[in-house]
């Protein structure tokens, strides 16, 4: 089992983000998470990294499970060499003044080996191997998009969390960074990528998940929970083309 | 050039114009950095960013032409007037060559003799540097659309539209910044 959550709840001061959310995902598995904006999806990505509890201020509840560790019980570097995320905003996670740095932070603070050699593989895994001694803010958003998939790709974690990876890439990037997570899927690792566009969750996704206000109001195969129809349309969720024909 | 050596060479360029106001050292300095700019191509760039202090170089120089020897004329405070502006000149010059023609890594290498975690948070506000600028002229554009007269006087008109934001936008990155951190396994 890769993840495991059971009654998870948090808010923030004041707002509740997510109320009484349970589900497991499979070792191998690949998950998308829709729902409108605001519906609590970013915040539950960070309680599968250990984010929340463990350095986000709020109130949690209930328990989460990544890779049999506990999120409440193991500091977010333990669970880092098991869990890595790639945030929506590549500008968010970008610090370091090369791509090798940037790519070997994470190796660097695990205590990992063959640094140098993993960052090569990453690199070249996302199509940035020439640029390796680059400054990252000479690089086009796309690119720096797969910067931070190779920062955690480097990290070899067997689950992988991406929020909104593609929400502002051109087709033909989006379809390059999807087709890598494929791949990385066929390899054996667990994605789970919060998305919007609900096309590319039915072309690539095994499973979906769908949240409404903090709540999950339907999971389940791709195909079986993107057939509601009229579920999609109360929550403002838009209906895979391939679901309309 | 190596990053130390050109820094090393900025502090004793800066500090020997601080403290030994010499005309010949002062005019050698303005006139190589002068040249430095030109060389590289930088006039463009230093230029705008030269331009608002040219009324300050013309108020030191009136300043010291009238007041040191009020009311009448000195040809002496003039000539101190002139070398003064030359000084503040120079060292802006110096720091603005530096910094345009050092990438980067290279600031930070430059910087990492400093000890514990001061060179990591130097590369961290490197790092923010063109994020930063690329932000403010965004917000800039975006204020001109609505309306916003940048050749205004009142200072807080402008000031506060492109600041707020500015500012609101730099803490949320930096916040999000120190949760990827966090995800990549750093402790510090």
């Amino acid at each position: 089992m890769a993840i495991d959550a059971r009654n998870v709840s948090f808010s923030y001061p004041g707002r509740a983000v997510l109320r009484n959310v349970s589900f497991r995902i499979d070792d191998g598995d690949f998950v998308g998470i829709t729902g409108s904006t605001g519906s609590g999806k970013t915040t539950l990505a960070y309680c599968l990294n250990g984010l929340i509890p463990n350095s986000i201020r709020g109130r949690f509840s209930g328990a989460v499970s990544v890779c049999g560790l506990d999120t409440k019980k193991h500091k977010i570097s333990e669970l880092a060499r098991r869990v890595g995320i790639v945030f929506q905003d590549p500008d968010w996670q970008i610090f370091s003044l090369s791509l090798k740095d940037e790519v070997a932070f994470g190796l660097k603070n695990l205590k990992m080996d063959r640094v140098e050699q993993r960052v090569r593989n990453a690199l070249e895994m996302v199509g940035l191997e020439g640029y390796i001694d680059s400054e990252p803010h000479n690089l086009s958003h796309g690119q720096k998009q797969k910067l931070c998939i190779a920062s955690v790709l480097a990290m070899e974690p067997e689950v992988i969390i991406l929020d909104e990876p593609t929400s502002q890439l051109d087709h033909r990037s989006t379809m390059n960074v999807y087709g890598l997570l494929k791949s990385l899927n066929r390899q054996g690792k667990t994605i789970v990528v919060i998305e919007h566009d609900t096309d590319l969750l039915a072309e690539f996704a095994n499973r979906v998940m769908l949240l409404d206000n903090g709540r999950i109001v339907k999971a389940g195969k791709t195909r079986e929970v993107f057939s509601d129809k009229k579920l999609l349309n109360r929550l403002g969720i838009k209906i895979p083309g391939a679901v309309r024909r | 050039m190596n990053p130390k050596l050109k820094l090393l060479a900025v502090v004793l360029l800066s500090t020997s114009m601080i403290i030994f106001p010499n005309p010949y050292l002062i005019t050698s300095v303005a006139a190589l950095t002068a040249i430095l700019i030109l060389a590289y191509g930088l006039h463009n760039k230093f230029a705008p960013w030269i331009k608002p202090l040219m009324l300050v170089f013309l108020m030191v120089i009136l300043l010291h032409t009238f007041a040191l020897n009020a009311p009448i004329l000195s040809v002496r405070g003039f000539y101190d007037g002139i070398l003064f502006s030359m000084r503040i000149f120079g060292l802006l010059a110096i720091v603005f060559v530096f910094v345009e023609t050092t990438p980067m890594s290279g600031l930070a290498d430059a910087f990492d003799f400093l000890p514990g975690s001061l060179p990591a948070v130097l590369v961290l506000a490197l790092s923010l540097v063109p994020g930063i600028t690329a932000l403010s002229g965004k917000i800039i554009s975006a204020q001109k659309a609505r309306g916003l007269n940048f050749r205004t006087v009142n200072i807080f008109r402008t000031y506060f539209p492109v600041m707020v934001p500015l500012f609101a936008k730099t803490l949320y990155t930096s916040e999000k910044m120190a949760l990827a951190m966090q995800a990549r396994g750093y402790d510090g």
